[in-house]
């Protein structure tokens, strides 16, 4: 097993420790239980998409592991462009977010920052130069 | 113009570092473009990036991406090129950081022609 897959293994396993999500909502925030069901929801559902990646090519070459871990920054960084939107346009026009999507983007931005510890500098910063055209609608 | 920021006005064209470490407010000096000409205490602890790091970079694009869209940069720009630039609004930080809800406060100084980025945690 290569150890970009065990690395990533390791990571699956951190955000499966449930301490990751109570990190996430412990800091003074009055959610309702429906809101903290939705959070754990969907911050496993991003784990899980993290498990399918190491289940599909655990037994791959390096060029396809390498090609997911990709893939999977420019889906994350996709959906945090789409929230920190939505939040802002809110935070703006009504001074308040929904504290579910502000707290899911601070969580994908952290997945964000993990995955790109498997990716060497040069090579990311090609790829944020696209997404920063991405994310200003200047492609 | 957002009070936080009122009593720095008068003194933005000879602004020095230690005036604006000693600020209870983030303060950030950039140029017409973006870039990151001053970048102080307040807002290097609240965005977790030294001052080091940031000073050089773009503010919208390479320090805090959070703001690299319409609402925030494009408002930058619109502001740069009228030449009046002094706006206020509510927004969020959440990329790489805890999520923070701050106050801004974008300014354009017509004495020192600078620009400025004030952010105040709420």
């Amino acid at each position: 097993m290569l150890d970009e897959i065990k690395k990533l293994k390791a990571l699956y396993d951190r955000y499966r420790d449930p301490s990751m999500i109570q990190g996430l909502i412990a800091d003074n925030y009055e959610l309702t239980e429906k809101q903290i069901l939705q959070l754990k929801y969907n911050t496993k559902l991003k784990n899980r998409a993290l498990g399918a990646i190491i289940s599909i090519y655990k037994d791959s070459e390096l060029s396809e592991i390498n090609s997911a871990i990709r893939n999977f920054w420019f889906e994350l960084r996709s959906e945090w462009i789409r929230h920190n939107m939505v939040n802002n346009y809110n935070m703006v026009m009504h001074g308040t977010a929904d504290i579910v999507s502000v707290l899911q983007s601070g969580f994908i931005s952290g997945m964000i920052g993990e995955l790109e510890t498997f990716i060497p500098e040069a090579e990311l910063e090609k790829m944020n130069e696209i997404m920063v055209k991405v994310q200003y609608g200047d492609v | 113009m957002e009070d936080f920021a009122k009593g720095i006005l008068y003194n933005l064209g000879h602004l020095s570092r230690d005036q604006a470490d000693g600020a209870n407010f983030g303060i950030v000096k950039v140029d017409d473009q973006g870039q990151i000409l001053l970048y102080n205490k307040y807002e290097s602890e609240l965005a977790g990036v030294p001052v080091a790091s940031a000073e050089g970079k773009n503010f919208f694009t390479q320090v805090a991406i959070c703001t690299n869209n319409r609402l925030f940069f494009g408002k930058f720009k619109d502001g740069v090129t009228s030449g009046h630039l002094d706006a206020s609004f509510n927004y969020v930080f959440t990329y790489k950081m805890k999520p923070t809800n701050v106050m801004i406060q974008l300014y354009r100084d017509q004495a020192s022609s600078t620009n400025w980025i004030f952010v105040k945690k709420k």
